[in-house]
This record gives C-alpha cells, sequence and structure tokens, in this order.
C-alpha cells in the first residue's frame, strides 16, 4: 500500500536528507513539500496525505499550532533537532518522533507502526463512504492540544463531546481534555452514523451506549460503557428512537 | 519571622535572669554586710526595673543608629562610653530614688568621692551587659557575613554552571549536524568544510572560560564560523556582515560574548521568521571605548519568563569584569524592524 506522505520543515537542508532517508522505502511516497505552517496547512488540505514529517520548530506557527488547525489529523511523526519539547507535550499518548539527525533504525520502527494503523484502518468498511470536504470519519485522528498536553484521539475512541463554556471538553479512555472548537461546529463534522446530539449540550457515541431507559417527561436515560448516564432531551429522544430502530 | 520572634524571646529573659541575678546579688550582700532592711530590697528591686528601662533604651538607640554594623574599634569605644552614661544615669536615678524613700536629701553625702564610688558601682554590672549585648551582636554579624559570604560563593558557582550550560546550544549543534548529514550525500566538499567550522566553535566554547578575557578578533573569528554554520541551514534566508575598524581587533571582550549575541540574532531574528534577514555585527573603537553592535531583523518581544540566559549571563559578567563602566542594552527600532544589541566595552 502506497503511504502518501508530506514532508514539513522550515529548512531546505533537512528535508532533503528526510527524502534521501525515506528513499529507502518504496511505499512512501513523498507528495509535496512546505517550510512553515501555513504553507503546509494549504498543502495538507489539497493533498490529505496519509502521513506528514512535521517539524515542531518552525518560523511563523509551530508544529503544534499547525495540527490545532486542522480538523482531522494525518498520522503525525515529529522531527525535531532536541528532545525537549516533543517528551513534554506527549507524556500521555506518546505519538512518535524522530531526533535529528535521523537513524534509519528509528525511522524505520516509525513507519513500521505508521502502515501497522493504516493497514487496520484500510480493513474497516466505512473507508468507502463518500466523503464531503473534510468530514470527519470514525477512522478519524483528531490532534487536541490542552494546556501543555498532546492528544491524537480516534474519533471512534470518544464516548461523549461536552460543551463547556465556548470550547468542548472530549470523553475517550480515562481522558478528558478540553478542545478549542465549539460543539455546535463540531457536530457538523462528526459522522452521523456514530455521533448523535443527545441535548444541548452533550453528543454521545452511539457504539457506547449499554443500556437506554425511560426517564422524567418523556425524556430518556442512556447508560454508557464505563457507567456514565446521558439524559436525551425531550426533542431529541424521537429521533433517537428512529435512529436506534433501524 | 520566626526567627527574630525566638531573638525577641532571647533577649528579654536575658533581661530578666541579668537583672534578677543582681537582685538576688544585692540581697545576699546586704544581708552578709548586715544592711539588710526591706526599704533597702525595694529600693534594689526598683533600681534592677530602672536598669532594665535604661539598657532597653540603650538597645533601641543601638538599633537606630545601627551601631553593631560600625567598625570593631569604633564600637568598642561607643560601647564604653554608653557604660560611662548609662551609669551615670543610674547612679543619679537610685540617688533619688533613695532618697525618695527616705524623704529627706542628705546634701553632706555628695561629695565627687560619693559620686565617682556609685558610678564605679553601677558600672561594674552596666559593663557586663554591655559586654554580653555587644559580643552577641558581634558573633552574630560574623555569621551573618560568613553566610552572605557563601551565598555570594554559591551565586559566583551558579553563574559558572550556566556558563558552561549555556557554552553549546543544544538545538543549534544537532541542526548543525543534520544540515551536514545532508550535505554529505549532496555536496561531500561543502559537508567537510561544515565539519571543520563547527569542530573549531566546539573547540573554542569548550576552552573559551580558561581566559577572563580574549582580543576580540579572536571572538570575530568563532563568530565568523558560527554564521557561516547557521548560513548553511538556513540558506537564503539568512545574509550577514561584519564591519570591523582596525583598532577594534585587538580589544580585550569577555570570551563567548560576541557569539551569544549572534546567536541570539539567529535564535530571534531569522528562525522566527518566515522570509528570513539580516544580521549586521560592527565594532569601532571610539573616545577609549569598543563599541559592539549586532543588529538584525526582527522584533525584540520581552518576556519576562523567557529572558534567556545568554543576555543575563552578559549582563553579569560585564558587571563584574568592568563595572558601571561597560554598557549592555537592546534596543528596537520598529520603523526599521530591526533589533539593535549594543555593548560599550573600556580599555581595561
Amino acid at each position: 500500500m502506497e503511504i502518501r506522505t508530506l514532508l514539513i520543515d522550515d529548512e531546505d537542508l533537512a528535508r532533503q536528507e528526510m527524502r534521501y532517508l525515506l528513499s529507502a522505502f518504496p511505499d512512501i511516497h513523498i507528495v509535496d513539500e512546505a517550510a512553515n505552517a501555513a504553507q503546509a496547512l494549504a498543502k495538507i488540505r489539497q493533498h490529505r496525505p496519509d502521513l506528514i514529517f512535521l517539524d515542531i520548530n518552525m518560523p511563523g506557527k509551530s508544529g503544534f499550532e499547525l495540527l490545532s488547525e486542522l480538523e482531522e489529523s494525518p498520522h503525525v511523526v515529529f522531527v525535531t533537532a532536541y528532545d525537549e519539547f516533543a517528551v513534554r507535550a506527549f507524556e500521555t499518548n506518546a505519538l512518535d518522533y524522530l531526533l535529528k539527525p535521523v537513524r534509519t533504525e528509528r525511522l524505520e520502527k516509525a513507519i513500521g507502526a505508521v502502515r501497522e494503523t493504516l493497514r487496520s484502518q484500510a480493513a474497516s468498511p466505512t473507508d468507502q463512504l463518500p466523503e464531503p470536504p473534510y468530514a470527519l470519519r470514525p477512522e478519524s485522528l483528531v490532534f487536541i492540544k490542552d494546556g501543555e498536553k498532546c492528544y491524537f484521539v480516534r474519533l471512534s475512541d470518544v464516548y461523549l463531546f461536552e460543551s463547556e463554556d465556548n470550547y468542548v471538553r472530549v470523553y475517550f479512555g480515562a481522558e478528558k481534555p478540553l478542545h478549542r472548537k465549539s460543539l455546535n461546529a463540531l457536530q457538523e463534522k462528526l459522522p452521523q452514523e456514530l455521533f448523535f446530539r443527545a441535548n444541548r449540550q452533550q453528543i454521545i457515541n452511539l457504539a457506547y451506549i449499554t443500556n437506554i431507559e425511560p426517564f422524567f417527561n418523556g425524556t430518556l436515560r442512556v447508560t454508557l460503557r464505563g457507567g456514565l448516564r446521558v439524559e436525551i432531551s425531550v426533542r431529541r429522544a424521537g429521533e433517537f428512537k428512529e435512529r436506534l430502530s433501524l | 519571622m520566626s526567627r527574630s520572634f525566638s531573638k525577641h524571646q532571647t533577649y528579654w529573659s536575658c533581661q530578666i535572669f541579668g537583672w534578677s541575678t543582681f537582685l538576688i546579688y544585692e540581697i545576699v550582700n546586704l544581708l552578709g554586710l548586715g544592711f539588710f532592711s526591706w526599704k533597702n530590697v525595694l529600693l534594689m528591686g526598683l533600681a534592677a526595673l530602672i536598669g532594665m528601662g535604661i539598657t532597653h533604651i540603650y538597645r533601641s538607640i543601638v538599633l537606630r543608629w545601627q551601631i553593631m554594623e560600625l567598625p570593631f574599634a569604633q564600637m568598642t569605644i561607643m560601647g564604653l562610653v554608653a557604660v560611662f552614661g548609662l551609669s551615670f544615669v543610674l547612679s543619679v536615678a537610685t540617688s533619688m530614688l533613695g532618697w525618695a524613700i527616705e524623704g529627706t536629701i542628705n546634701w553632706s553625702e555628695i561629695t565627687p568621692n560619693y559620686v565617682f564610688m556609685s558610678i564605679l558601682n553601677w558600672s561594674r554590672y552596666v559593663f557586663v551587659w554591655v559586654l554580653i549585648y555587644h559580643l552577641y551582636g558581634l558573633l552574630e554579624r560574623v555569621n551573618r557575613t560568613r553566610i552572605e559570604h557563601l551565598d555570594a560563593e554559591n551565586q559566583l558557582k551558579n553563574i559558572e554552571l550556566q556558563n558552561l550550560k549555556a557554552q553549546l546550544n543544544p538545538h543549534f549543534l544537532f541542526n548543525a549536524l543534520n544540515s551536514i548529514k545532508a550535505l554529505t550525500h549532496s555536496d561531500a566538499k561543502r559537508a567537510g568544510d561544515a565539519v571543520m567550522l563547527l569542530s573549531d566553535l566546539l573547540r573554542y566554547s569548550l576552552n573559551y572560560e580558561k581566559q577572563t578575557l580574549v582580543p576580540l578578533a579572536d571572538e570575530l573569528a568563532v563568530t565568523r564560523d558560527y554564521l557561516a554554520l547557521e548560513k548553511i541551514r538556513f540558506n537564503q534566508r539568512l545574509e550577514y556582515t561584519l564591519e570591523i575598524e582596525n583598532l577594534a581587533e585587538k580589544w580585550p571582550i569577555p570570551p563567548i560574548l560576541l557569539v551569544t549575541l549572534a546567536e541570539n540574532a539567529i535564535k530571534h531574528g531569522i528562525a522566527q521568521s518566515i522570509q528570513g534577514g539580516f544580521v549586521k555585527i560592527r565594532a569601532a573603537v571610539e573616545n577609549g571605548l569598543l563599541y559592539l553592535e549586532v543588529c538584525n531583523t526582527g522584533q525584540y518581544l520581552p518576556e519576562p519568563k523567557r529572558h534567556g540566559i545568554g543576555l543575563t549571563n552578559i549582563r553579569r559578567r560585564l558587571d563584574m569584569l568592568f563595572g558601571s563602566k561597560a554598557v549592555f542594552e537592546l534596543n528596537h527600532n520598529p520603523a526599521q524592524n530591526t533589533v539593535t544589541a549594543s555593548v560599550k566595552i573600556p580599555a581595561l
């Protein structure tokens, strides 16, 4: 399988070196290069690559700021000259990062991991769905930066989105970081077959429902895996029943 | 806070203990001499209270005028004057107290000899009080200077350590190595040249702290190496020029100063900008001062938390070497979008 790859680094020689190293991997197909975050943003939207090699320290916006602006993140391998940043940002769920100068063995390992996840993704049937521009799929990765901590989360792993002021708290696993997007903006992008707007504050993942019971005044109460309880408002209850009866 | 409170407590315990001892001693004395009477005991008790009050006033004078901070000889003289003065006041006060208790004044008693003996009598006690008080103050002073000395030493060590850390900016180092690695495939000769530049720079940065001052020419050589390496990395994003007056070449400057300024210019001026910019280094001698200027495109955005170790170190080192005669400042010119670091260094 071909892995469509974008190189992002502000130094010509650094990109040249990366190109040289990647030439040893026949399945890595470099679609383009970008020298800063603004260029990268445009090129990611244009090419929709599977994988990006991303320098953290760039003029203008940093690599993290670039990721925060994307609706959906490609697979990311960070490349940095000095480990300080990467180590600090990824205490919780480390994605891969490489230190410059890059060792071929480390690169091989990183690409191996990317191959693995891409393969498991390709096997899932949802892949063939027609997609409007930038719509998210269940297997889409979303980058979340909450303060100093960074997360990459697969949408299908999220069981609850909850609005908090102007942001959204994203519940997955044992984590619940704050995402700097509004719940309404997010709802438009979310795959409708998986996520349901339960009430004004919450969007739930239908795959995580373990129990449904009638509640007060025509509302419903669902229990999610892990025991979290969410109320379906009267206005939404009708559509909810319809969705589940399918 | 708790320490000064306990000091306060110590002071009052000593006062009470000291003057009680005085009282007991006097009573035993009176008993031994056969002069014991309750009137005398009352007189001595009141004398102890007056003594406590007067020495306490002396203490506040000592604290107000910071007599304990005076040089040793002056402090000693002050102490002796105090012994005489306090004894005098005490004898007058107790004599008057005695007359008040007796109800009459025995004028024939007041001979020069009586006055002298009375003062001498009191000065035995007052001398002990002043001696203990001053010794305690001295001991404290010695302790404090020792701690201050240790602190200063510690700070010096810290600066040295920071200098050591500041030797190599790891970000620069690994990026340079990465550039060199890239060049080994595309341009082996340039890669070789870059290795030489980097080794000269490394050698200098490992050895510089052995000297307190180096001729500007030496520092310029490594600064050129450094800029040439950054030029490889940033390519057309970096332009740099050096304008050095002949007279300036031999001027002694603290080592790594110019490299640090150049590094700062690249870090904040060039690396932050997508289009890049220029770095201009100028050195000239005027009125017995070396004027050193590093100018780069960019903005000066001071962030209190991130104020670099590099600049703080430059300030400290210039202070230690030249005091107020050396000047270091950063100026932002928004119209031209440049930041200039300028240093004035006097001849030694």
